[in-house]
């Protein structure tokens, strides 16, 4: 059985912050990761690489410090990594992600599985996994909180917010994962350190038979960043219990969700 | 003529002289069986020699002054008011016994024979009244120890049927030596009798008549009672005779107690990775802790091999106080047991029944993967140490438990065998440089706020104060850091922080992720080495330690002080001024924390601040200096649960209460305070105890005026 698994080296979301006197957000000079929602895919893959004796082949489009997402991902027990060098500059929207990263796949083919996180942490857009499954002719799952893989099939079980689905299907498929499915393992830094970065091989567009020109057509415009504006009413009820009750039923009233 | 010692009555001619043959065998067998019990630790003797040999070129001297201490003169031992008087009791009178024989041998086979008689007279009086007092000692200790294992039972006290018999042998042979003094007292009366008070004593319950007859054959039971147990030293616990003073001269000198191995440099590594890119050729992923005991230096083998059991570890053991699943007694003696034959020790919590003489079984070496595996320890157990070294302080055979159970934290953590939070807390301080996991920009922005100088804006301060995970995020140590800035303030000390400061990795060590500690260490090292001659004030203990102990490793040698040494320094020196008007008269506890007292030895300077404080009256908690229980928080345990049946924290904070009975706990250090604050809600007391850091209590006694005097007077400083 051959995985593939999507990750992403994503900006570390939890120190993004908006500059106080520019009121900009902060995205450079922060530190760079592997989107934690790929840990999930890895380590499920991984599993399933202990348990059926799968091959487990990484993929990515990023700057050169993606290597260290890569290396982090072998380290956690994949096989192969396959590294798309992009500029760090250079944004991507999901269409021109998905469509290099499924020629990147359909390279390794034959493949099985092709697993992706639910999301990515920075961009929040939840759509890379659908797009690629689409450009694959795939059929996709959404969401897996729990998997189990044997040759030529697989069953998943997918939750959305208030359902749960069981699926079985037949391989080759895509599924992307959701962060409930598993505690992704934490490799020690001496075993990242380890990794040598000889085992990260490195794709060109031409390889994959594109050009330059897929890195210029953006099927979004970011047109500018805005802060939501935020307000809090700070209502302070004073009183006995009952009355605090009372009075807090009717603020709710009068905010109408109640 | 002259009053002598009369040797060997009732002898046939020449029995002294077997006496000598007879010493030889046995004392062979005891160098047999130490070479035997050599063998485990999987070294030649040329080998460990050579290496001994080299350490004592070096620092032998210190090292036997380390021996003299803690062996000869039972320093350790002496802590415990009843074990270690009676084992003292023992020890010095067994070396007195010892060497009385072999007095009573130099005179009567060496200098006797060149006509040379000093034991007479005067001193032959002081000789036999040391003598008997020794035997008195030795045998009342001997009582004293099977009474404590009949009677007393400690829990901490394992009692196998080694240890009675150990301790029957030891009473037989003082026993039978005093009887034969008595009869030979009872038989040939003399009129120096009562120096022999003991032995004069036993000789009126002895009628003279019967002496002839039983002497010959108590005389030989004594010999070669005395006999046999030099030959089992080796066999038994008695090895730790001979095994701790050894282990005490091979522990090195001049280590900080805080201070805990590196087991590889992490940038050596990377010089090597290169060579390696360069060769193709790959070293060898460094062993991270140890699976098995067999694994680890002879050195740390013959360490465990030396524990006697006694137990103090176990009994001042937090973890194990609380119910955890771990006894640092049961871990050493595990570790010992696997040692010995790499069978399976009884498993952890259990009493363990097999002893010395039935362990020195078959060997199954390697059997099981690990020492997990083979049920020395759970993985619980290993998490459940709180790093507090009071074991370590209590060890009379100098065992370094905590540097155990770090490395097998280590090996834990290469196995990916870890728990969720510690996986989380690990990746938060990795991304956001702090354990809670908040943005790293939040660190000192509030306090730069405030207008607190960043040492950029201010490079000519003399402190930098180095805030501290805890004092920058944690919400009730916040208020700590603010009453620590006050009192800097008001003393017009030029200080500054630094903006970009970042956890210093004591957590990330201690739990035994070496690699990840390294990385941030040397980052931390490199952005601190420009401020390298000032220095630092921390007021989280565990910082300072990494900060002065820990980067040393990385070739920074920082000076650093903890905010209770400079507030005891600046009221010392009258800069802080005192509003003694309207003081609240209160009786203030005072809890060492177990990284300041016990592992820097730091103990008066904040009871000199108590008391300076006004109205206030130290009390000292029943544990307190270096016998302080901890609050469960070191070891990284702050950040993670494991299982117990009562919190360290509650525990601790009862006996304070119980013992000192204060208005206010005085802690100086955010563990202790975090803990204890949370304690003091679990046990319903906030009502009754307040919990303050000590630089909360000063700041508390500052007049109103000092803020504003001084505010113009640091400000000054700045500009």
């Amino acid at each position: 059985m051959h995985i593939v698994v999507c990750v992403k080296h994503v900006v570390d979301s939890t120190e993004i912050h908006v500059d106080k006197k520019t009121n900009e957000l902060v995205l450079r000079g922060l530190s760079t990761k592997i989107n934690d929602y790929d840990k999930n895919a890895v380590e499920e893959a991984v599993k399933l690489k202990k348990e059926l004796g799968a091959t487990v082949s990484l993929v990515t489009i990023g700057p050169r410090d993606a290597q260290k997402t890569l290396k982090e991902a072998l380290a956690m027990g994949a096989d192969d990594a396959y590294l798309l060098q992009i500029s760090p500059r250079q944004q991507l929207d999901t269409a021109q992600a998905s469509l290099i990263l499924s020629k990147m796949i359909e390279k390794l083919e034959p493949v099985d599985l092709v697993l992706c996180g639910e999301v990515s942490e920075d961009g929040y857009n939840s759509q890379t996994g659908a797009r690629i499954a689409e450009r694959l002719h795939l059929p996709h799952v959404s969401y897996v909180t729990k998997l189990s893989a044997q040759d030529g099939g697989y069953v998943a079980e997918s939750t959305l917010e208030d359902t749960a689905e069981t699926l079985k299907g037949a391989t080759p498929a895509l599924l992307t994962i959701s962060s409930a499915i598993n505690v992704p393992r934490l490799p020690t830094a001496i075993q990242i350190m380890k990794v040598r970065t000889s085992r990260i091989k490195n794709v060109k567009l031409a390889d994959l038979g594109l050009d330059d020109s897929v890195l210029e057509t953006p099927k979004v415009k970011m047109l500018g960043y805005e802060i939501p504006e935020q307000e809090r009413k700070n209502i302070m009820i004073d009183g006995t219990a009952s009355e605090a009750a009372a009075s807090l039923v009717k603020y709710l009233q009068e905010e109408k969700v109640m | 003529m002259d009053a002598v010692r009369e040797f060997l009555p009732f002898m046939p001619a020449g029995a002294g002289a077997i006496i000598y043959p007879l010493s030889i065998l046995f004392i062979g067998c005891m160098v047999y069986g130490c070479y035997w019990r050599f063998q485990r630790y999987g070294v030649s003797l040329r080998d460990a020699w050579n290496e001994v040999r080299g350490d004592a070129k070096t620092e032998g001297a210190a090292r036997l002054g380390n021996v003299i201490r803690q062996a000869l003169l039972q320093k350790k031992v002496l802590r415990r008011p009843f074990a270690g008087v009676f084992h003292g009791g023992i020890f010095f009178a067994m070396l007195v016994l010892t060497l009385g024989t072999m007095t009573v041998a130099l005179q009567q086979d060496l200098l006797g024979k060149l006509g040379l008689t000093f034991l007479k007279n005067g001193v032959y009086f002081a000789f036999e009244f040391a003598l008997d007092t020794a035997a008195l000692a030795f045998i009342a200790g001997c009582l004293a120890a099977l009474g404590r294992r009949m009677l007393a039972k400690p829990d901490y006290l394992e009692n196998s049927a080694e240890s009675y018999a150990v301790l029957g042998l030891l009473l037989f042979i003082g026993a039978t030596g005093l009887l034969l003094e008595g009869m030979r007292l009872a038989a040939h009366p003399v009129p120096w009798g009562y120096w022999s008070y003991v032995g004069s004593a036993v000789a009126a319950f002895i009628p003279a008549a019967a002496v002839p007859a039983i002497y010959p054959a108590l005389w030989w039971t004594h010999l070669f009672a005395a006999l046999t147990m030099i030959a089992l030293v080796p066999f038994t616990k008695l090895y730790h005779i001979l095994a701790i003073p050894v282990n005490l001269f091979l522990e090195p000198v001049g280590v900080a107690k805080a201070k805990l191995s590196m087991p590889f440099n992490l940038m050596d590594m990377a010089e090597d990775e290169e060579s390696e890119e360069e060769t193709g050729e790959e070293e060898p992923e460094p062993v991270m802790g140890f699976a098995k005991v067999q694994e680890i230096d002879w050195k740390r083998k013959f360490a465990i091999d030396a524990c006697a059991n006694c137990g103090r570890c176990e009994s001042v053991c937090p973890a194990h106080a609380a119910g955890r699943e771990l006894s640092p007694r049961l871990l050493v003696q595990g570790l010992k047991h696997s040692l010995a034959a790499g069978v399976p020790a009884p498993a952890l919590m259990k009493r363990a029944e097999a002893s010395d003489l039935i362990l020195d079984g078959e060997e199954h070496l390697g059997e099981a993967e690990d020492v997990f595996a083979e049920g020395v320890l759970t993985e619980e157990a290993a998490w459940s140490c709180v790093n507090c070294g009071a074991c370590m302080e209590e060890c009379p055979a100098s065992i370094h438990h905590v540097e155990y159970l770090l490395d097998l934290r280590r090996h834990l953590f290469s196995e990916g065998r870890v728990k969720d939070k510690q996986a989380t807390l690990l990746e938060a301080v990795e991304r956001n440089g702090n354990p809670y996991g908040l943005p790293s920009y939040e660190r000192t922005e509030w306090l730069l706020d405030k207008g607190i100088p960043d040492i950029e804006d201010n490079p000519d301060a003399d402190y930098i104060y180095w805030i501290g995970c805890a004092g920058a995020y944690g919400i009730r140590n916040q208020e700590v850091t603010l009453a620590t800035l006050r009192l800097l303030k008001a003393a017009g000390i030029n200080f500054a922080i630094l903006a970009d400061e970042k956890c210093c990795g004591e957590v990330v060590k201690r739990l035994g992720e070496e690699g990840r500690f390294q990385l941030l260490a040397a980052e931390n090292v490199a952005y601190l080495e420009p401020y390298a001659d000032k220095t630092f004030i921390t007021s989280c203990p565990h910082c300072y330690n990494t900060l002065k102990h820990e980067y040393r490793d990385f070739g920074l040698e920082l000076n650093v002080i903890h905010h209770t040494e400079l507030l005891a320094q600046l009221l010392k020196e009258g800069k802080l001024p005192l509003e003694t008007k309207d003081a609240k008269l209160a009786h203030i506890a005072y809890h060492d924390p177990c990284n300041l007292g016990r592992f820097n030895g730091i103990y008066d300077a904040p009871r000199d601040v108590i008391q300076k404080l006004p109205g206030a009256t130290l009390v000292e908690p029943e544990k307190h200096g270096d016998k302080s229980f901890c609050c469960g928080a070191g070891g990284g345990n702050a950040w993670f649960n494991v299982e117990e049946k009562e919190k360290i924290s509650s525990i601790r904070l009862k006996e304070i209460c119980a013992s000192a009975h204060p208005d206010v706990l005085a802690v100086a250090c955010p563990y202790c305070l975090a803990m204890f604050d949370d304690a003091v809600k679990t046990e319903g007391m906030e009502k009754t105890l307040a919990v303050k850091d000590i630089s909360e209590l000063l700041a508390d006694a500052l007049p109103a005026s000092a803020d504003d005097g001084a505010n113009v007077e640091a400000k000054a400083a700045i500009s």
